[in-house]
C-alpha cells in the first residue's frame, strides 16, 4: 500500500499530507496510530525518539489520546451517540489526567470554551445529535486537545462540514496551534485548506511520496508534473474575474476534440427551457403521542427562476439549504407543495402517471454518487441503454450506446462491463451517457462532482460544458462548491433554508454580492493561493435560522430588490427565521 | 518515518466447495429419485408374504438379494427406499419453489410501493407467521385430503410470509437506490422497474431462503407422513416408511434406520446448498458493491 514513506512533523509545525483518494495519507495517519489491523509494516516512525512500531500495544494505549491524538472526517460518527458529550471529554481526563469531580468537569467546561462553544455548560449535558456537524467537530477537537497533546493527527477533519463551518474550524485549529505549540498532522485533498494552515506540504500519490517542501513553495512552484496537474486541475474562486461566460478547466484534456473548440461557450439562445414559479416543498415532521403533523419543514419556499436553452444556473447553498430538493421536485423525484414548473412549455408539476412520463423526457438527472446510480447487477451497456429499451427503441440502440460512450470520453468496448469495473469518474461518465441517451433539454446535476477528486472533477466538468456547447443543453447545476460554480454557471442563484436570497448573473453574484449570506459563502472558501490575504473569518454574520414551521403557516410573500438588470437580492437583508 | 505495508487481500474463490459437495449430493439424489423406476431391484408394491421382516442382505428363492431387507408385508425396503424419494422431492421442490415465487411477488409489491400497500400485507404476513407451521398444515391435509398436491398446497400457503417478508426488506432498499430514480426518469413504469431492478436484487436472498426452506420441507413431509397425514400408502414415500417402522422397531431396526439417514441426508443437502449459496452471494456482493 505504501512504499518508503519518509517525512517528519517538527515542534509547532503543521505538515499537510496531500493527494487524492487512494493516494495512501490516511493509510499513512492511521499507520503513525497504529491503528490498522493485518498488516506488515518497513521502517521506523519515530516519535520523540521512540520506534512507535515497535512500541508494545501497552505503551501505545498510553501514547493515544495523551500525547497523539487524532480527530477525523465524520465528527458525528466518531462520537459516542449514547454518551454526553461533557461526558466524552472527560474519560479522556479521567485516563490520562487522572482528574475526578468538580475539577475533571472544570477542566472539560474549559476544553469546550476552547473551542469556541458557546455557553459551554449547557452544553456539557448535551448528547451529540443534538448538536450541529460542526459543533461535534469542535467537541472532538476539545477530546484530541484534553491531554495537550504534542501531536495532533488530523484526517480530514473539515471535508464533512459546510464552507462557512469549515472557515471557523480552520480558523479555530489555526489559533489553538498558536496557543498550545503542538505538531500537526493534517491529511487532506483541498489544496485551499493547505495553503490556509500548513506550514510544510507532502504531496502523495499512489502510496509514494511525490513532492515534499512548505507549503508555500509547493503550492506557487510545484517541481513535479503530477502537482502541477493537481494544481491547475483546482478550482479557484476569483479565477473568471472580469469573464461573463463560463470556462474549462485549463488541464489536459482526453475530451474530444477540445483543442479546435473555443475557450468561452456560446451565448445562450433567449428560448426558455425551464420556468420556476412560486416552487414550495414541504416535508411533515410527526410528534407527539399520535404521530400527528405538528410542523412542516419548508425545504423549497416559494422559489422562482429560469433556464434559458445552453445556459448554467448554478444553484448553491449549504446543507439543508433546499437547492438538491428544488432540482428533485422540478423532476419530480418529490412532489411540489406549490407552485408551477414549467418544462418545455408545459406544467408538469402536476401531472400523474404516463403524462408524467413523456414529460419527464425533456430532462434528465446526474446524481452526486456514480457508484449508487448505476445498477451493481448491470453491464453498463443496459443501464445506459434503459432509456431506450424502457421507450420501447430497439433499433439501433447499440449503435447509439456506442455513440454515447465515446461522447464521454469512453470506449465503445467498455460497455461489456459491470460497475465495479470502473473508477468513480468513469462511472460518472456513463451516469452522463444514461442521461443524454434520450435526447433531454434540460439536465439537473445534483452535485454531481463533489464526490470525485479534483484532477477528475475537472475533468467531467469541462465534459458537462463540451456537451452542453454541442447539444445546447439547459443544465441546472447543484452543488456547494464555489469555484465549482463559477467556472460553470452563467447564472447563480443562492439558498439559504428553503429560499433563494439571491439570483443573477454569475459575474454579479461573485464581483459584487449584495446578500450577506452570499459574503459570508464567498469569504469562507480557502483560498490555494498562499500569497492571498488571510482575512480572519468574522463569526457569522447571520442569525442562525430555521426552516421549520408549525402547520398552517402562510407560505412568505418576500420581496426582491432589482439591484442590477437580473441581479436579484431578498428584501430585509435577513432570511427569516 | 517510514513505513510501507502489505495488506493481506482476501480474495473470494470462485468455486465454493460446501456449494460444490451439496451441488453434487441433490443432484444425485435427484438423480435417484427420477430413475427409482429403473433401478429398482424388486417391485416396490410386491409382497412375499413368506420373506416378512428379513434383515438387509438376505436372499429372495430367485437368488436376488434384499440389500436392506424386508418390511412387515415382505417387500424390498431398499426398492421402497429409492422410490420413496419421490415424493418427498417433489413435494419439496414443489413448496419451495411456489412459496418462493409467490412470496417474491407479494413482498415485491410491498416493499416498492410501500404506504398502505406494505402495511396491509405486512398485517397479513403477521397473521400468517403468528400460526403455528405443523398444525395447520395437518389441518389442511385433514380437510382437503391427504395427498400431494394437498401437501404442496399447505408447503406453498405455509411458507410464503417468510419469502414475502425477506422480499419486502430487500426491496425496500432497493427501491431507494439511486438507479431506480434515475431508472424512474428515463421512462421506465413501475413494471418496468419492478422486473429489470427489484427482483434481481430480491432473487439470491429468496434462491438461499428456498434452500433454507427445501430442507425443512423434506421433514415436515416425512412428519405428516409419520402421522399418517401424508401420501396414504401402499405408495411408498420416507415420511410412512419410517411410521410403519415404529410398530417393528425392536425385531426389525434396518426398517428406521434407512429411510431416517435419507431423510437427514437430504436436509444436509439442502442446508449446505443454503450456506454454501449465501457466502458465494455475499462475496459476489461485496465485490460488486451490492451489499
Amino acid at each position: 500500500m505504501l512504499h518508503e514513506i519518509s517525512f517528519d512533523v517538527g515542534e509547532r509545525e503543521t505538515v499537510a499530507l496531500v493527494g487524492e483518494s487512494g493516494s495512501g495519507k490516511s493509510v499513512t495517519a492511521l499507520s503513525i496510530m497504529r491503528l490498522l489491523r493485518n498488516v506488515r509494516y518497513g521502517g521506523r516512525i519515530q516519535f520523540d525518539g521512540r520506534d512507535l512500531l515497535s512500541a508494545p500495544p501497552s505503551e501505545m494505549a498510553r501514547l493515544r489520546g495523551r500525547r497523539i491524538a487524532m480527530i477525523f472526517q465524520d465528527p458525528v460518527m466518531s462520537l459516542h451517540p449514547t454518551m454526553t458529550v461533557g461526558k466524552q471529554i472527560g474519560d479522556v481526563l479521567k485516563r490520562h489526567r487522572g482528574l475526578s469531580g468538580r475539577d475533571l468537569r472544570a477542566e472539560a467546561l474549559r476544553h469546550l470554551d476552547m473551542v469556541r462553544i458557546a455557553n459551554a455548560a449547557t452544553r456539557y449535558d448535551a448528547y451529540p445529535h443534538q448538536l450541529s456537524g460542526g459543533m461535534c467537530q469542535r467537541v472532538m477537537i476539545a477530546t484530541a486537545l484534553a491531554c495537550r497533546p504534542q501531536l495532533l493527527i488530523a484526517d480530514e477533519p473539515t471535508t464533512a462540514l459546510d464552507v462557512t463551518v469549515q472557515a471557523e474550524i480552520l480558523d479555530l485549529l489555526r489559533e489553538l496551534k498558536a496557543q498550545t505549540g503542538m505538531a500537526t498532522l493534517f491529511v487532506t485533498h483541498d489544496m485551499g485548506v493547505v495553503a490556509e494552515l500548513a506550514d510544510r506540504a507532502v504531496v502523495m500519490r499512489h502510496g509514494r511520496v511525490v513532492e515534499e517542501g512548505s507549503s508555500r513553495r509547493v503550492l506557487t512552484e510545484p517541481a513535479q508534473a503530477y502537482t502541477q496537474d493537481l494544481l491547475a486541475s483546482v478550482p479557484r474562486l476569483g479565477s473568471l474575474k472580469g469573464t461573463d461566460r463560463p470556462q474549462r478547466f485549463p488541464v489536459g484534456g482526453d475530451e474530444v476534440a477540445s483543442q479546435t473548440q473555443p475557450a468561452a461557450t456560446p451565448v445562450p439562445s433567449l428560448e426558455t427551457v425551464l420556468s420556476v414559479r412560486g416552487l414550495s416543498v414541504r416535508f411533515g415532521v410527526r410528534s407527539g403521542l399520535f404521530g400527528r403533523v405538528t410542523h412542516n419543514v419548508h425545504a423549497v419556499e416559494n422559489v422562482s427562476f429560469d433556464i434559458r436553452k445552453g445556459e448554467t444556473l448554478g444553484l448553491v447553498g449549504e446543507s439543508g439549504s433546499g437547492k438538491s430538493t428544488t432540482g428533485r421536485a422540478i423532476l419530480r423525484l418529490v412532489n411540489p407543495f406549490a407552485g408551477e414548473v414549467w418544462l418545455n412549455g408545459k406544467e408538469v408539476s402536476r401531472l400523474d402517471g404516463a403524462d408524467l412520463r413523456s414529460a419527464r423526457m425533456a430532462a434528465q438527472m446526474i446524481f452526486q454518487d456514480p457508484v449508487a446510480s448505476l445498477n451493481p447487477q448491470k453491464r453498463i451497456r443496459d443501464s445506459i441503454s434503459e432509456p431506450l429499451r424502457a421507450w420501447g427503441r430497439s433499433d439501433g440502440v447499440d449503435v447509439r450506446v456506442d455513440d454515447l460512450l465515446q461522447r464521454v470520453g469512453l470506449h465503445a468496448s467498455m460497455g461489456d462491463r459491470l460497475p465495479h469495473e470502473f473508477s468513480g469518474g468513469q462511472r460518472q461518465r456513463i451516469c452522463i451517457a444514461r442521461a443524454l441517451a434520450l435526447s433531454p433539454r434540460l439536465i439537473v446535476a445534483d452535485e454531481a462532482v463533489s464526490a470525485l477528486d479534483v484532477s477528475v472533477k475537472a475533468r467531467i466538468c469541462n465534459l458537462v460544458i463540451d456537451l452542453q456547447r454541442e447539444f445546447g443543453l439547459a443544465c441546472l447545476f447543484i452543488s456547494h462548491d464555489m469555484a465549482v460554480v463559477e467556472r460553470l454557471s452563467d447564472r447563480v442563484a443562492v439558498m439559504r433554508f428553503g429560499e433563494i436570497v439571491e439570483i443573477g448573473p454569475r459575474r454579479a453574484i461573485f464581483e459584487t454580492p449584495r446578500h450577506p449570506y452570499t459574503q459570508a459563502l464567498l469569504a469562507a472558501v480557502p483560498n490555494p493561493d498562499p500569497n492571498a490575504a488571510r482575512n480572519p473569518v468574522a463569526a457569522n454574520p447571520l442569525p442562525p435560522g430555521t426552516a421549520l414551521r408549525p402547520v398552517g403557516t402562510p407560505a412568505t410573500t418576500r420581496a426582491y430588490r432589482e439591484v442590477s438588470p437580473g441581479h436579484l437580492v431578498l428584501e430585509d437583508g435577513t432570511s427569516s427565521t | 518515518m517510514a513505513a510501507s505495508e502489505t495488506f493481506p487481500t482476501v480474495r473470494p474463490s470462485r468455486y465454493n466447495r460446501r456449494l460444490l459437495v451439496a451441488s453434487i449430493m441433490l443432484t444425485a439424489l435427484a438423480a435417484v429419485a427420477a430413475l427409482a423406476p429403473y433401478m429398482t431391484p424388486f417391485d416396490p408394491l410386491q409382497q412375499h408374504l413368506r420373506f416378512r421382516l428379513l434383515p438387509p442382505g438376505s436372499t429372495f428363492s430367485d437368488g436376488r438379494i434384499f440389500l436392506l431387507g424386508t418390511d412387515q408385508f415382505g417387500r424390498d425396503a431398499f426398492s421402497r427406499l429409492l422410490v420413496g424419494a419421490r415424493v418427498p422431492l417433489l413435494v419439496a421442490t414443489s413448496g419451495a419453489v411456489l412459496g418462493g415465487a409467490i412470496g417474491l411477488f407479494i413482498g415485491v409489491i410491498a416493499g416498492y410501493f410501500g404506504g398502505w400497500v406494505d402495511t396491509v400485507i405486512g398485517i397479513a404476513i403477521d397473521a400468517q407467521l403468528s400460526l403455528p407451521f405443523v398444525l395447520v398444515g395437518m389441518m389442511v391435509v385433514v380437510l382437503f385430503g391427504a395427498n400431494a398436491v394437498n401437501i404442496i398446497l399447505a408447503f406453498t400457503l405455509l411458507s410464503w410470509p417468510i419469502f414475502a417478508r425477506i422480499a419486502r426488506d430487500v426491496s425496500r432498499l432497493a427501491a431507494r437506490r439511486q438507479f431506480v430514480e434515475a431508472s424512474a426518469l428515463g421512462g421506465g413504469t413501475h413494471w418496468w422497474i419492478i422486473t429489470r431492478h427489484i427482483v434481481p436484487a430480491a432473487l439470491p436472498r429468496i434462491i438461499v431462503v428456498a434452500s433454507i426452506q427445501l430442507a425443512y420441507f423434506v421433514v415436515s413431509e416425512s412428519a405428516f407422513g409419520f402421522f399418517g397425514l401424508g401420501v396414504p400408502p401402499p405408495q411408498p414415500t420416507w415420511g410412512n416408511m419410517l411410521a410403519d417402522s415404529r410398530s417393528y422397531i425392536a425385531q426389525a431396526w434396518w426398517l428406521g434406520v434407512f429411510p431416517g439417514i435419507a431423510i437427514a441426508l437430504i436436509a444436509f443437502s439442502a442446508n449446505l446448498l443454503a450456506n454454501g449459496l449465501n457466502e458465494v452471494l455475499d462475496a459476489a456482493g461485496t465485490r460488486k458493491g451490492l451489499l
